[in-house]
């Protein structure tokens, strides 16, 4: 009965080239084992949790404190659901880089999807232990929401449930958090699953000897789960989160930071809300969701890049993006910029640069490696600065100012 | 080069059994690590030497404590059980079951008020290290150290104007006749602070050193201070400055009766003494020209060189006594004076 | 058995109705979208209120700039009257501090001039001056609605101290 089951869910036979770790990392099935780590944990949280400002820090208190394994079932629930913001990017990396999503523009929607769902369950959930930290990060991410035109007036008092971030507000992202995102992911994870059948397993353009599912990739996939599981709970061991002191709408933070995977945006709206919160996110997502529709290309994929010299490229787009946000940040935080007239300050910023490289590198490269490289190299651009302004954003401390995060802020115990 | 099957299935099953023994290796040393309770060891102790409050069950004992605006569920009972029973003469038990010095515990019963709206600490824990975290950890509810206790005291109580609060009492008084209130904003709203040095009760907790420090040698801890040294009169004398550490602990700590008592920290005196010298509760009314007469047993030379300004408006009330920061503290010293 | 005119008007026939109940399902779908987003739409906002009261003319003396923490309003008295603005950021809406240029906003480095005009910043927009109102008792309020040009002060009746 068993064995039935599984052959239901894979295919009968798959190529060996599925089976090497350095195919795909199995970085979609961590990143499907993390969720059902998070789903596992979250559900058992959910029997002490209380979605309310009066009740929510405590109930989490009790069960650091009082409920037996409690705290590394807490551990355990945050570092999946950070860890599985990760693994889903490099995923989508990794499709990008084999030109996977050709000719699969219906999958690849629902991976995009997928992304999406997984960023707000985890931005919901940040908001559940109603602390400091918890309170003023959804209150800066939701006022960005200010300085975007139309959507972003009609979007704040849906996610607020109010004018403020309040006991509504947290009601709203507790449900979504634990029922309404939770469904929608399952349903659009069980679509993706299927459509990788349907599309014939791994992208691939050649020939490939196959072999059977069962046991070979079955056994694999056994040892990943129990990998993460092991690994996650080790973790748990070594490391602690704790809480920041409960939520004060009247004492804000100094710095009021969004949570780390948001952070390259708020770093971005710090010089530009109109550029860094609504155009570089706006294109950035457009590319995206249009990348397969965009690539016409006949190239064949499932390798990594097309070819050595688009990789090198690739490399050295990579390289330069990184070398010249770094130093256009540098320089913003420059006395002698500050000169600049405020609307200069608009479009001469480390957004707009980089939005620039974007274009210069689509037409370097396209030019020497075809469409589809150029895409990626365009995609690179914006990913890389995008790291760069989170990597930045997460060494802000006080008053945006940078700290490394060695550096201990100012403020005696 | 061929896929062997049967040698990679082989070697893939071996993978999984010792993964899989890994995972549970993790498992136990988890189950390990978060078995055998403290409260249960220090429970059996005490219940061994044939000591046990009465009516009293086994197991995790809680008391949801909700004060003010304050709302903590207490567990300190589970491990200190037996505080409540009395001294044994002749004999000392051993922490965590120490009989509670004083007469305390009759008017603040344990089961009612818990431990920690007195002694501070992570009430809700119970783990030893975690529920008795001092300032400076990671824990929010810090303990209140020895010999600072006294300092709860003040979120029901007036320093001094219960039995066990003398040390608050004088370190309120010291407050008072060191001048803290000519600079340090005790006004009720805690509105307009930082003009001088900021309003004290809004520090948050901190730790003895730091507090210390801020008095004996202000300039390492606040650069560029105009914050003057205590070192002369506070440095050699260890229990004043105790007395004095005492009511700074204080004042960071939430009032958690009525609010109509908040004003007792602003003008601790108005909430008895009102009206002109101190007479029955309403409004205060000190006449310019009262104040005037008064000047020299309220010491106004000594900031003020030039003259008082005579009676102006608003229903008698003298405009010196209202932009005098701290309100009454800035010329009566104390109690009685 | 018909003819084929009738055969080829019932097949029309079918495809018609077959197009119509695809479209009533769509049109019955979308409903349900629709309804279930205008429910998750707030009616009673719960937070601050419109009019607020500052607290009495007096309590604000002559030459300052209060701040009110719980309401997030600065208070600015002069000889001339009273005005009230907002001290929250206008760009993601931190708390500004006090400077002695006027404010400056800890969360990205935006500065405003003592009256609230953006001087440097990611800000934009000045600190959103409020109309403010004085009651005879000499109560204080604010109409956090009413948005009025910065440096609009109210000149209270008798200045009572």
């Amino acid at each position: 009965m068993r064995r039935n089951f599984v052959y239901h869910l894979h295919p009968l036979k798959v190529t060996e080239r599925a089976l090497a770790p350095t195919t795909t990392f199995a970085l979609g099935l961590v990143t499907l084992t993390l969720f059902l780590t998070t789903a596992v944990t979250g559900g058992l949280l959910m029997l002490y949790y209380v979605p309310t400002p009066e009740g929510a820090y405590a109930s989490i208190l009790d069960i650091e404190h009082l409920v037996t394994l409690g705290e590394p079932l807490r551990l355990m629930h945050r570092f999946a659901a950070h860890l599985m913001v990760v693994t889903v990017a490099l995923h989508l990396l990794r499709i990008v880089a084999m030109g996977a999503y050709r000719c699969r523009e219906i999958n690849w929607l629902f991976g995009l999807s997928l992304l999406a769902l997984v960023l707000a369950l985890a931005f919901s959930g940040y908001l559940l232990p109603w602390d400091q930290t918890s309170y003023w990060a959804v209150r800066v991410v939701t006022n960005m929401l200010d300085h975007m035109p139309l959507f972003g007036v009609m979007a704040k008092p849906l996610l607020l449930g109010g004018s403020e971030v309040g006991g509504a507000t947290l009601l709203r992202f507790y449900a979504m958090h634990v029922a309404v995102l939770p469904a929608f992911l399952v349903a659009f994870a069980v679509l993706h699953l299927w459509r990788i059948r349907r599309d014939g397993g791994l992208a691939y353009a050649g020939e490939a000897s196959t072999v059977p599912a069962w046991p070979h990739l079955v056994l694999r996939e056994g040892v990943i789960v129990l990998v993460v599981v092991g690994l996650l709970a080790l973790w748990t061991l070594l490391i602690d989160s704790p809480l920041a002191p409960p939520a004060d709408p009247m004492r804000p933070s100094n710095p009021e930071k969004a949570p780390w995977y948001f952070v390259g945006f708020q770093e971005m709206v710090s010089y530009s809300a109109v550029i860094g919160g609504f155009i570089f996110p706006g294109f950035f997502a457009l590319l995206l969701l249009a990348l397969p529709f965009l690539d016409r290309d006949d190239d064949a994929v499932g390798g990594w890049f097309a070819s050595s010299a688009e990789r090198l490229r690739l490399v050295v787009v990579a390289a330069l993006t990184a070398a010249v946000v770094v130093a256009a940040v540098w320089m913003c935080a420059h006395p002698a910029l500050a000169v600049l007239e405020t609307w200069t300050q608009e479009l001469v910023n480390p957004v707009t640069l980089s939005l620039a490289l974007c274009l210069i590198a689509f037409a370097w490269v396209s030019n020497g490696s075809g469409l589809r490289s150029g895409l990626r190299a365009a995609l690179a651009v914006l990913v890389v600065s995008l790291l760069v302004f989170t990597v930045v954003g997460i060494c802000r401390g006080p008053d945006w100012a940078f700290f490394w995060p060695w550096e201990e802020y100012p403020g005696g115990i | 080069m061929g896929f062997d099957q049967v040698a990679d299935a082989t070697r893939w099953r071996f993978g999984l059994f010792v993964t899989a023994s890994v995972v549970t290796l993790i498992w136990v040393t988890m189950a390990v690590i978060e078995s055998g309770e403290p409260w249960e060891a220090y429970q059996a102790e005490l219940a061994s030497s044939g000591l046990w409050p009465r009516s009293v069950n086994r197991g995790v004992l809680e008391v949801d404590v909700a004060m003010g605006s304050q709302h903590r569920t207490d567990r300190c009972r589970s491990c200190h059980l037996g505080m409540e029973l009395e001294a044994e003469p002749g004999a000392q038990r051993q922490a965590p079951h120490t009989a509670h010095p004083g007469r305390l515990l009759t008017q603040h019963s344990p089961e009612q008020h818990g431990c920690a709206i007195c002694h501070g600490g992570t009430a809700q824990a119970l783990e030893p290290s975690v529920a008795h975290a001092l300032v400076g950890t990671t824990q929010h509810d810090p303990m209140m150290q020895q010999p600072y206790v006294q300092a709860s005291c003040i979120q029901c109580h007036l320093p001094g104007a219960v039995v066990g609060s003398e040390r608050l009492a004088r370190g309120a008084r010291l407050y008072l006749t060191l001048g803290c209130g000519m600079c340090h904003s005790l006004k009720a709203d805690g509105r307009g602070g930082w003009d001088y040095g900021p309003d004290l009760r809004r520090m948050g907790r901190h730790g003895d050193r730091y507090l210390r420090q801020s008095l004996l040698d202000p300039a390492a801890n606040f650069a560029g201070t105009t914050m003057p040294s205590y070192q002369s009169s506070l440095g050699e004398n260890p229990e004043i400055l105790s007395d004095l550490l005492t009511y700074l602990h204080a004042l960071t700590l939430p009032r958690l009766k009525d609010p109509g008592i908040d004003g007792l920290y602003a003008r601790p005196c108005t909430t008895c003494h009102a009206g002109l010298g101190g007479a029955a509760v309403g409004t205060i009314r000190h006449q310019c020209v009262w104040i005037n007469e008064e000047q020299e047993q309220l010491r106004c030379q000594s900031c003020h060189t030039g003259e008082l300004p005579v009676e102006v408006s608003f229903a008698g009330f003298c405009p010196v006594v209202r932009e005098h920061r701290g309100g009454c503290l800035a010329c009566h010293t104390g109690y009685g004076g | 058995m018909g003819s084929n005119e009738d055969i080829e008007a019932a097949v029309s026939r079918r495809e018609f109705i077959s197009q119509a109940g695809r479209v009533a399902v769509v049109v019955a779908g979308t409903g349900v979208v629709v309804g279930g987003v205008r429910v998750a739409i707030p009616n009673a906002a719960p937070g601050a209120s419109r009019h607020v009261l500052l607290g009495n003319v007096g309590d604000f003396r002559v030459g300052t700039v209060t701040w009110l923490r719980d309401l997030e309003l600065f208070v600015l008295r002069s000889s001339e009257g009273i005005g009230v603005f907002s001290s929250r950021c206008t760009h993601l809406g931190c708390t500004v501090r006090r400077t002695d240029a006027g404010f400056q906003c800890p969360c990205h480095g935006a500065s405003f001039d003592p009256q609230g005009r953006v001087v440097t910043g990611p800000a934009r927009s000045p600190l959103p001056w409020y109309r403010v109102s004085v009651a005879p008792d000499g109560s204080l309020w604010a109409d956090r609605e009413d948005v009025v040009s910065t440096g609009s002060l109210a000149e209270e009746a008798e200045v009572q101290l």
